[in-house]
């Protein structure tokens, strides 16, 4: 008796516990839309596109007559719409529901909106500081190259 | 008495106003400083920076012999030491100090703490998702491709 009732009592969390974890997954997919919202994903791989699209034109201009092609491509394959599912998925595995909520309670006051915002352009303005360094460092840059040429190519004779 | 008092008033916030400036700069550049330690720039920008020596000698592979002064020129220049300072002045110009302390304290949470761990796996996941949907449909951009231009030369032909 006490071995049917744990038997019976296997199977009905094993055929109970299913649905709420299905709603766990709906509230977590539900919480990390919300999180990608305000991360602006839509406009931003809206820009990439724009950018991929400029980038083939500039790698290769005979495809010039082809940009309409391109951009129907890539709004087919590389749109959010697209992409969204496959992102919510390495989220998801990344992320536990409770930290989504933490992370959207942040991104939503204005400091965290401000970074939301602000973060690309900073990265932008970090990437030219490095370029600017190297760039008045070239010569010398140059110089140590041509030296290190020099003693490898005498090291051979 | 009264106008002397004022114009000593005056005199003194003069003189007292610039070495407030300073320390609310010195607090904020401060406050800049451990926003950087919280997110582990420097590890961050350390890895960047063999990321991009790798690539070079991966595009060309004539410099490999090259790649200890590669190596040297870029600690010298371009080393997290040597950019800090330039990097903190566009933080500065972007976040107040109030700012700054919040996000410091908000990335020192748990979550927080979490989120400068997870965000470079992420990215390179989010890119790797990325760059597969794109070999995977390759074929189908060519195909693209090759219609356009036979309309092309179809409607160039009539």
């Amino acid at each position: 008796m006490k071995s049917l009732l744990l038997a019976a009592l296997i199977f009905a969390c094993g055929s109970i516990s299913p649905p709420p974890a299905a709603a766990d997954e709906n509230t977590h997919r539900e919480e990390l839309e919300t999180l990608l919202e305000l991360f602006d994903m839509e406009d931003k791989s809206g820009e990439s596109i724009d950018q991929m699209v400029t980038l083939h034109m500039q790698q290769d201009p005979r495809l010039g007559p082809y940009t309409g092609v391109l951009r129907k491509f890539y709004e087919k394959h590389m749109s959010w719409d697209s992409l969204k599912d496959d992102f919510i998925a390495i989220y998801m595995e990344e992320f536990s529901e409770e930290e989504i909520r933490e992370l959207i309670a942040f991104y939503k006051t204005p400091v965290g909106r401000k970074a939301i915002k602000k973060m690309p352009l900073l990265r932008v303005k970090c990437a030219r500081i490095g370029e600017e360094q190297l760039l008045k460092n070239l010569a010398e840059w140059h110089r140590m190259l041509q030296e290190e040429t020099e003693r490898l190519k005498k090291l051979q004779q | 008495m009264r106008n002397f008092l004022l114009t000593a008033l005056i005199f003194s916030a003069c003189l007292l106003s610039p070495f407030n400036a300073t320390a609310d700069e010195a607090t904020h550049r401060e406050a800049v400083k451990i926003l950087f330690e919280v997110l582990d720039m420097k590890e961050a920008h350390k890895q960047g920076m063999v990321q991009m020596l790798a690539i070079q000698i991966q595009q060309n592979p004539q410099l490999g012999p090259l790649q200890d002064v590669q190596k040297k020129f870029f600690e010298k220049y371009m080393s997290w030491e040597s950019l800090q300072d330039k990097f903190t002045a566009v933080f500065m110009d972007e976040f107040s100090e109030k700012e700054i302390r919040k996000l410091i304290d908000f990335y020192q949470t748990p979550t927080g703490r979490k989120t400068v761990t997870k965000m470079p796996v992420l990215l390179s996941k989010g890119t790797m998702i990325q760059s597969r949907r794109l070999s995977e449909n390759m074929p189908e951009l060519q195909q693209m491709i090759r219609d356009e231009m036979a309309r092309r030369k179809a409607g160039s032909g009539n």
